[in-house]
């Protein structure tokens, strides 16, 4: 079980979660926990010869019942894919999952804020290649949708519907759009090709989504990390974090779904640290201009597509 | 959290059996484009199957 320490200086929670320091730690193919169960193979966390998308509680939980949730979600059983390879029906369907898991998490009387997320690249934390992400269950507000929140409260309506209302009408940084959904590289963004992608109309959460929306986001964010991939020729690296309603406390149902990437590339082979400005005094120096970043994003995307 | 609601449910699936976690357990049901089958691990943990019928 995972303690809770309050940090006063910065004002956060803080989860010590010391049994996951033994967790497994980029094992070769052939010992990948997230494959499937062959026969004559080693038993791993599925125990099936085939699937297609798998959600399991963690074996070393960060949040645990009866204070969180933490769920792994495998996207595939072949090892070697990734979210941007998928078949549009399996993207399509990986949306269905985390709708799925937000519902049920959210119902839950200790989780008051379901996160959604995937770490790709060993350059951001990854100890297992096999492509997947989580879902951690919060058994408190995380200060990053706090701000969120707060944004709402200081500009007196949805930050989000605001913010993609300026980039649509400035242009220079919108990256991709269908019908349900918009890519653009942030006015403010703090990583150098930091993108997020948000729904059209003010969907708090994927529960308010309509199927074809559900649809078209799978499709916007397949695009966008196809062209991720296809920006410096290689496997891009990134934080995927899907931001939406709270679903407990005073901000409860109150959101505006959108999936923010933050990337630590600034070029092929150069990490963007965050280093003495970013982790001590909290403000981001970036290399690229907002512009820039989202000029090469857009002809990587067209390239990709 | 005493007293939180039982959550916002899903508009689309409000009288399915998918609203309950504790739905009965290998019985797959249909949420949305997806098939949901829930089973258990050997060490208790909860395992769900999601497939998309007629197609991977």
């Amino acid at each position: 079980m995972s303690e809770l320490r309050f940090n006063e200086l910065r004002g956060e929670q803080v989860a010590y979660a010391i049994h996951r320091q033994t967790r497994t730690f980029l094992p070769d193919r052939d010992h990948c926990p997230l494959c499937p169960t062959r026969p004559g193979g080693p038993v791993t966390e599925i125990p099936l010869p085939a699937f297609e998308i798998v959600v399991f509680d963690n074996r070393f939980p960060a949040f645990e019942s009866p204070a969180g949730a933490a769920e792994v979600v495998v996207y595939s059983d072949d090892h070697d894919a990734s979210f941007a390879s998928l078949t549009a029906s399996r993207a399509e369907a990986l949306m269905w999952v985390w709708r799925h898991r937000y519902m049920e998490l959210s119902a839950r009387q200790d989780v008051e804020y379901v996160y959604i997320f995937e770490n790709r690249g060993v350059e951001v934390g990854v100890t297992l290649h096999h492509p997947h992400g989580q879902i951690y269950g919060y058994p408190f507000l995380p200060p990053v949708p706090a701000l969120e929140l707060a944004a709402d409260a200081r500009l007196g309506g949805c930050a989000a519907c605001a913010m993609l209302e300026l980039e649509r009408a400035d242009g220079r940084r919108v990256l991709y759009e269908n019908d349900a959904v918009t890519a653009y590289v942030p006015h403010a963004a703090r990583w150098p090709y930091e993108a997020h992608l948000s729904m059209r109309h003010h969907r708090a959460s994927l529960l308010e989504c309509e199927p074809e929306e559900l649809r078209l986001l799978s499709v916007g964010l397949q695009a966008l990390v196809r062209g991720f991939d296809a920006l410096f020729d290689r496997p891009m690296p990134y934080v995927m974090a899907v931001h939406q309603a709270p679903t407990g406390g005073p901000g409860a149902q109150q959101g505006h779904l959108h999936i923010e990437f933050y990337p630590p590339l600034r070029e092929a082979d150069k990490l963007k640290y965050p280093a003495g400005s970013e982790q001590g005094a909290g403000t981001f120096i970036s290399d690229v201009l907002p512009e820039d970043a989202a000029a090469a994003l857009r002809e990587a995307i067209v390239r990709a597509s | 959290m005493e007293g939180k609601p039982t959550g916002p449910g899903d508009p689309l699936e409000s009288s399915s059996a998918e609203a309950a976690p504790d739905a009965s357990p290998a019985t797959p049901v249909t949420y949305g484009v997806v098939e949901v089958e829930r089973l258990k691990k050997d060490d208790g943990r909860a395992l769900i199957v999601f497939t998309v019928p007629g197609g991977r």
